[in-house]
């Protein structure tokens, strides 16, 4: 892969562009679900490809194909040339890197247990095992998905950069469902959906103990047919890691891309409140919230030794006790800050170009436990498990339904809620939270569900979170 | 079809866009892949094999900011030994390749526990696949620099509008086969291009006027106002244009439309409360997508997930709501087979208000003891079969006639992040988006700000008092995979009683 990377590049020597870099990507991914104690979808897809961006003149242009030939090779690294001098007939701004010192290195995540020489027996058994153990009377389907991937990667630049990176993800979750007529009640775990993953092997899975967490969840989505509904009305509202993750991640994560900001995604995924000299003086939230994009937390989806324009892997503050500090950069836009990159270009695949994307985008804890929380809280809501999510262009209006609450009355967790849903808009939201829980509590989550570009991208993000309590918030509004 | 088209008296144009293998290459390596199943211990094998040759033109602030092609091929194949199945998928053409693939996923299937939900892959379909036209050398013939220029007459169109344009022009060409160990064999070759324009003007972009002063030089705004939300947020518009034809693709007509929505008036202040709307096609598009995903989706009907589970023959809606899947309609992203190699069909899904059908893919088919409808996805798919093609038939009203009926309401031009807040009630949530306006007394008064609002369909469809009288084709554009381009063809609705939540304001 590194010889094609390289042979790429040289083919564009007498290219007359001012920049390229290319990258050739192998990526494996396999999947399991079962639904009742039936394997209902098993799929092993590898994907191999190369793309190549140029600089032209300070114009972008990408080409990318499945076929690493000579051929391939000649015609894609021209095509990229083609596009990028297309570019230049609408004018305007020329892009200018940030500097980069270019790095040579091998690298290779952390796999302990290697999903793919697990036997496909095993991991079905592992499942089945854990999805036998949602059982309960009144449960319609026991569901269970487990899935690994890894990624061989190649990054060449003009500049002299070869980095070699491999990394291993595995994850999985389970879920009860119940149905009645009219009604449908799911209880999951860790997160909905494909679950939670991490940057490992299936080690990984295995610590997320799918088994041992299933009995509840079976029971919980019965009684949630005959739950009360969420009251409407303001009240003190306590979110579980797994809420606090999601929310995080709509509301601090994707506001602080600096594409975003610049309206580069203005057709599409939105644009965002905040301003570039926004930063280290627009109060986000109360004192208690600090928040860093770090693309070195040990597990985490958005770690990675290199980002995808050979930029090492960065800490970078977004709030520190809650005012802006930072945004997710990339080398075309941290010149505007006066910095570095952030190190937060990654594409989805070969295929596609490096957007800005989250790292991993992590609130600090403080102190206590959930427990403590609770008891702390004479009046108000827990809410557990993200169900729905929804904001604005701008990131400022979110909607919110969880799986489940619960009430909580002087300190003491009460009654079962079903059909919860909160709202609020993003820096008033942030402002009310009085509370987040400590290390204790912290949890890194990961998602392979993010998504931003034209075309499609879907990037894999983690973050770490903690419970967290928000006053005066806006809940059951919509019923 | 016709042939490659001179240009200025000049020499042929030669297709940028090239179907990456052709008819019979495409048929022969699906062959290949299946052969090598079936010689590796299965008993059934299908492949379904998609190609992509594409290019995306995405533009923002009056310029070209990402600019990329793609060639990709997925080869997707199904193995069944007996009632054990697995898939298997590759992307490389050559033929040692295409064959690991088939042996990788026979290894696999004999492995696999037995799915009690597996009843054998198709038959060769008794009725032809429909003839229909879905390749254009319009469409295969556009460069990079076509579609840099189309970019270049939206931002002229813009700037002389004061306004900036954020959006994409794309086209590509992309093949699917889909061929089996029982005979099965089926190509089709599609072209498809979109254009997408947000028009911002007045006031200040969303980034914030010093950002965009520091980066553009030949789009410079003036002033730079002390950057706060909501203060800084620009009026905006949005339109797209979207064909298989890029003849019939219209950019310009899709600029001024942007353009259109766009106001340097400020945005009014539009507390909660039930409101009549206007739902534009881009909206109630997006809705119909929803009940396309789950209340229409036969595997969610036969869990009793579907909000019409049991509800077939219930008269739900006015009589003037017909929703039917159409694959055949020219007008929209026609296609002829589904990804199990059945023959597509027009089928009615409401009529006159009446729910009458879900759809079915082979699985679902069997358990429910109905005939597949021809709405499979690729393998494997544990969600269920869903309409890819739907059509909001059309009433009687102008869009102008219909706004002169609301006394005080809204007119919404687009959603932005819906989704589920309770499927089984077909519940969702979502903001509005580039072009919000406040109606009164049958006339666009005045801009409003981005709002929040939470309804169910159902709901919507029920209290739909009219229909518009001309459809309007809205695609998703280029989405996430390899390229496969779905579509709606929708009115306008005016709907009473929309429940608007909050704003972002």
């Amino acid at each position: 892969m590194k010889d094609f990377a390289l042979s790429v590049l040289s083919l564009l020597d007498q290219a007359g562009i001012d920049y390229a870099d290319v990258r050739v990507v192998l990526r494996r991914t396999e999947d399991y679900q079962v639904k009742n104690g039936t394997l209902e979808a098993w799929s092993d897809e590898e994907q191999l490809g190369f793309g190549v961006r140029v600089l032209v003149n300070g114009f972008w242009g990408f080409a990318a194909t499945n076929e690493l030939t000579a051929g391939q090779a000649a015609h894609t690294a021209m095509r990229a040339v083609a596009v990028a001098r297309a570019s230049a007939v609408v004018g305007g701004r020329k892009v200018h890197l940030a500097p980069q010192r270019a790095s040579v290195t091998d690298v290779k995540g952390p796999c302990i247990e290697d999903p793919f020489s697990l036997s496909p027996e095993a991991k079905i058994e592992h499942l089945l095992a854990a999805t036998k153990a949602l059982h309960y009377p009144g449960v319609s389907f026991m569901v269970g998905t487990l899935g690994a991937m890894r990624e061989e990667k190649v990054f060449a630049s003009t500049e002299g950069a070869l980095i070699s990176q491999t990394r291993t993800e595995a994850g999985g979750g389970v879920a009860a469902v119940a149905v009645v007529a009219g009604d449908v009640q799911t209880r999951s775990y860790p997160s909905a959906g494909l679950g939670s993953w991490t940057q490992g092997g299936f080690e990984t899975v295995r610590a997320l103990d799918l088994a041992g967490h299933a009995p509840r969840l079976g029971e919980e989505a019965v009684a949630l047919l005959s739950a009360p509904v969420c009251p409407p009305g303001e009240t003190t509202l306590i979110l579980d890691a797994d809420q606090m993750a999601i929310q995080v991640h709509e509301s601090v994560g994707h506001p602080t891309e600096l594409d975003r900001i610049l309206g580069s995604e203005a057709s599409y995924a939105g644009t965002s409140f905040l301003a570039p000299d926004d930063r280290d003086h627009l109060r986000y939230g109360s004192d208690l919230v600090t928040i860093v994009a770090d693309a070195t937390c040990p597990g985490g989806l958005g770690t990675a030794p290199f980002d995808d324009e050979g930029v090492p892997a960065k800490r970078v503050q977004l709030l520190e006790r809650g005012r802006l500090t930072g945004f997710l950069t990339s080398r075309e836009t941290s010149p505007l800050l006066a910095q570095e990159s952030g190190g937060a270009m990654r594409a989805s695949g070969w295929n596609r170009i490096p957007l800005i994307r989250m790292t991993n985008i992590n609130l600090e804890p403080r102190n206590g436990t959930l427990a403590d929380l609770i008891s702390d809280t004479a009046d108000g809501i827990l809410m557990s498990t993200n169900k729905s999510w929804s904001i604005d262009d701008r990131r400022l209006n979110f909607h919110f339904a969880t799986e489940i609450g619960w009430e909580i009355k002087n300190g003491v967790l009460g009654r079962m809620l079903r059909e919860c849903t909160y709202t609020g808009v993003t820096p008033a939201f942030w402002s009310g939270c009085d509370a987040i829980c400590g290390d204790s509590e912290w949890r890194l989550l990961g998602t392979t569900n993010c998504g931003k570009g034209e075309p499609g991208q879907t990037i894999h993000v983690s973050h770490g979170v903690a419970p967290a309590r928000f006053r005066g918030v806006s809940v059951g509004q919509d019923r | 079809m016709s042939g490659p088209q001179a240009r200025d008296g000049g020499a042929p144009r030669v297709r940028c866009h090239a179907p990456v293998l052709g008819r019979d290459r495409a048929l022969e390596s699906a062959a290949e892949a299946v052969r090598a199943a079936m010689a590796a211990g299965a008993d059934e094998a299908e492949a379904v094999l998609m190609t992509e040759d594409s290019g995306l033109t995405r533009y923002a602030a009056n310029q070209i900011h990402q600019h990329v092609a793609e060639r990709n091929i997925e080869v997707r194949v199904r193995a069944a030994v007996g009632s054990r199945v697995a898939v298997a998928a590759g992307n490389q053409p050559t033929p040692d390749a295409l064959r690991a693939v088939g042996e990788r996923v026979a290894a696999m299937a004999a492995r696999s526990p037995e799915d009690p939900h597996f009843f054998g892959l198709p038959e060769p379909p008794s009725t032809p696949y429909p003839d229909q036209t879905t390749f254009y050398d319009s469409t295969a013939e556009l460069e990079p620099t076509d579609r840099a220029a189309t970019v270049l007459g939206i931002v002229e169109l813009l700037r002389g509008a004061g306004a900036q344009g954020f959006g994409a022009v794309t086209s590509a060409v992309s093949e699917l086969t889909v061929v089996n160990s029982h005979d099965l064999h089926a190509y089709q070759t599609f072209t498809d291009a979109w254009v997408s324009v947000v028009a911002q003007r007045g006031r200040v972009t969303a980034g914030g006027a010093k950002a965009l002063q520091a980066l553009t030089t030949a789009d410079r705004l003036g002033g730079a106002p002390e950057l706060r939300p909501p203060a800084m947020r620009p009026s905006s518009g949005f339109a797209t244009s979207c064909h298989r034809d890029w003849s019939e693709v219209d950019a310009e007509a899709a600029t001024l439309r942007a353009l259109a929505k766009t106001s340097l008036e400020p945005p009014r202040h539009v507390p909660p409360g039930r409101y009549t709307v206007i739902l534009e096609e881009e909206a109630v598009a997006e809705m119909l997508g929803f009940l396309a995903y789950g209340a229409l989706n036969g595997l969610e009907y036969l869990e009793g997930k579907s909000p019409f589970a049991g509800r077939l023959g219930e008269r739900a809606y006015p009589d003037f709501i017909t929703l039917l899947d159409d694959p055949t309609d020219a007008r929209g992203a026609n296609i002829s087979v589904d990804f199990e190699g059945t023959p597509k069909a027009p089928l009615t899904l409401i009529r006159e208000g009446t729910l009458e059908q879900v759809v079915w893919d082979g699985a679902t088919a069997r358990r429910a003891g109905v005939t597949t409808t021809g709405h499979a996805l690729p393998a494997p798919n544990p969600h269920g079969p869903m309409p890819l093609n739907l059509v909001l038939l059309p009433g009687t009203h102008t869009k102008s006639e219909l706004v002169s009926q609301v006394k005080r309401g809204l007119l919404i031009t687009r959603f932005h992040y819906v989704n589920e807040v309770d499927p089984a009630k077909t519940l969702l949530t979502g903001m509005t988006r580039d072009g919000t306006f406040l109606i009164e007394d049958g006339h666009i008064a005045a801009p409003v700000q981005d709002l929040r609002w939470v309804n169910s369909i159902e709901g919507v469809l029920a209290r739909t008092r009219a229909v518009g009288d001309a459809v309007r084709l809205i695609s998703t554009g280029p989405g996430y995979d390899i390229r496969f381009l779905t579509s709606s063809l929708v009115p306008t609705l005016l709907v009473d009683d929309f429940e608007i939540t909050g704003s972002a304001e």
